[in-house]
């Protein structure tokens, strides 16, 4: 069942297009992964579909949620309230949730801080409490704009085996904005490519778990090839790249 | 911290602490008043004009005595907080007003800039003219004074609130009244705050000129009558008054400030 459905999205900025005539269908419980070039208008389309941008041509349905909530966003940096502690940051808009709290803050593993404010946290805990946040509400998809570009590497896995996590845990679909293909490659169900502006889809990828180291390396070739980033992947021949 | 430790470590942290905390700033006061106090005495200062810190403290102590100098300094603390309450409350509403609504600010914006060009001591002859010399005078003077702090600081605070924070809101399906008071407002607070402190500062320096033009009683009156009957330990010790009450108020709101602000991820706290 489509959750997130968007046909012929068209926006412009002051007559300069962005976006041209996007197709996409994110299903219940998927993770897709929005892929591009810098400034090719990623964040542009989640901001669409957040609702913080009501100007654009087109059609954008969320599904409703169970509880009337249907997206929920976690942005680039946390930005969590500074005046707020962990437990009243989660609980922001989300007041009739409060006997989630301890639920979600131990999913995220938050669990000890939740009286700690944001100040008190590292960066990778900032994220989890927006990510806790965001989820309170159950919402129908949620929607992540590059969330781990300024962690490190080893907080970025972490935070990624969080998010399939908690897909299991509760289903929730999500649409993730991403530069880091191997990132795509590893969180995702399927990677819709977009190219330059004004940018419109050049490629969708089934990634699926289960493929081979190969196959792997084969699809990111083949996705920076058409991203027109690198030369003509070769065509896989398994038994020379054993060695 | 406070608790005793056997480390070393811990020793030499608490002799470092309790060195820092050493009011140094007392240190400069002191020395100045005992070398005052020696050169008054040696009658190297003209006594009609400088006298002795003892005599200012006899002269001050008389006034406590006869219970007079409570009248003169509840009669200053009273004008300071009722024009600082006029003053700043309507500081604050307007600056909440111009801070969040276009309309308004493109209403009120200019004017307010123009009226806050005037050098504030130009109102007195016209306030004088208008309301006489009574309290009411007195009372609109300083709220003048204590109104433009608050109100500036306010609008810049609020003006300030980061868009990506009203997003979160947005996204969190917050109403425009959830967004404004549970947002902007308090991410604007260290701004109020700063307003309101700067607002009771010119509360007190506006007090003190509105004494100082007619007044039967407060403790501008009694640098003017000070210098009516020349009596420079009068002066003295009613600048050394007003000194002490406008840090202690200072010291209060900060002190609130920071109770309120430690949210805060500053150096200080
Ligand atoms: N508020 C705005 N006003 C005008 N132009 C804008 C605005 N926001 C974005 N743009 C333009 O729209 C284009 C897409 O921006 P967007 O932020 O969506 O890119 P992006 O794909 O998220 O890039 P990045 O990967 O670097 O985050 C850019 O060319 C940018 O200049
Ligand atoms: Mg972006």
């Amino acid at each position: 069942m489509a959750v997130l459905t968007i046909k012929g999205l068209s926006k412009d900025f002051a007559g300069q297009p962005v976006l041209e005539r996007i197709d996409l269908e994110v299903h219940s419980g998927e993770i897709v992964s929005l892929l591009g070039p810098s400034g090719c208008g990623k964040s542009t389309l989640l901001r669409i579909v957040a609702g913080l941008d009501p100007d654009y041509e087109g059609e954008v349905r969320v599904a409703e949620g169970e509880e009337g909530r249907s997206v929920g966003v976690v942005f680039q940096e946390p930005r969590l309230f500074p005046w707020l502690t962990v437990r009243q940051n989660i609980l922001f808009g989300n007041k009739g949730h409060r006997e989630r709290v301890e639920a979600i803050a131990e999913a995220v593993g938050l669990s000890r801080c939740l009286h700690a404010f944001p100040k008190q946290l590292s960066g990778g805990m900032a994220q989890r409490c927006a990510i806790a946040r965001a989820l309170l509400g159950r919402p129908r998809v949620l929607l992540c704009d590059e969330p781990f570009s300024a962690l490190d590497a080893f907080t970025r896995r972490q935070l990624h085996d969080l998010l399939l996590d908690l897909r299991d845990r509760y289903g929730t679909t999500m649409l993730v904005v991403t530069h880091d293909i191997r990132e795509a490659l590893y969180l995702s169900d399927r990677i819709v490519v977009l190219g330059q502006t004004p940018s419109r889809v050049l490629r969708e990828v089934t990634t699926g778990t289960g493929r081979s180291e190969n196959e792997q390396a084969h699809l990111e070739a083949e996705i920076l090839y058409e991203l027109g980033f690198e030369r003509e992947p070769l065509p896989i021949h398994v038994g020379e790249w054993a060695s | 911290m406070a608790q005793a430790s056997a480390s070393p470590a811990g020793r030499a942290r608490g002799s470092l602490l309790t060195w820092e905390r050493l009011p140094l700033g007392l240190a400069l006061p002191v020395v100045g008043l005992l070398v005052w106090e020696w050169a008054a005495r040696a009658g190297y200062l003209p006594p009609w004009q400088v006298p002795a810190p003892s005599d200012i403290y006899y002269t001050v102590a008389d006034l406590l005595a006869t219970g007079e100098l409570w009248l003169h300094i509840g009669a200053s603390v009273r004008r300071v907080l009722l024009g600082f309450l006029i003053g700043g409350g309507l500081g604050l509403l307007v600056g909440l007003g111009v801070g969040l609504s276009k309309l308004v600010e493109r209403l009120l914006n200019a004017t307010l800039q123009a009226i806050k060009s005037v050098p504030s001591l130009g109102w007195v002859p016209l306030l004088i003219l208008w309301f006489g010399i009574g309290e009411t005078s007195k009372l609109t003077l300083i709220a003048i004074g204590s109104f433009f702090p608050v109100y500036v600081n306010a609008v810049a605070g609020l003006k300030g609130v980061e868009r990506k924070l009203i997003e979160v809101g947005q996204v969190q399906r917050l109403s425009k009244g959830g967004i404004l008071l549970r947002i902007m407002v308090p991410a604007a607070m260290p701004s109020f705050l700063t307003g309101l402190r700067v607002g009771l500062t010119q509360a007190w320096l506006f007090m003190v000129i509105a004494e100082l033009m007619a007044a039967s009683e407060g403790l501008g009156f009694l640098l003017a009558m000070g210098r009516e009957v020349a009596r420079p330990d009068l002066l003295l010790g009613s600048l050394v008054l007003l000194a002490l009450l406008g840090k202690g108020s200072d010291t209060l709101v900060g002190w609130l400030e920071r109770r309120a602000l430690r949210w805060r991820d500053t150096k200080e706290t």
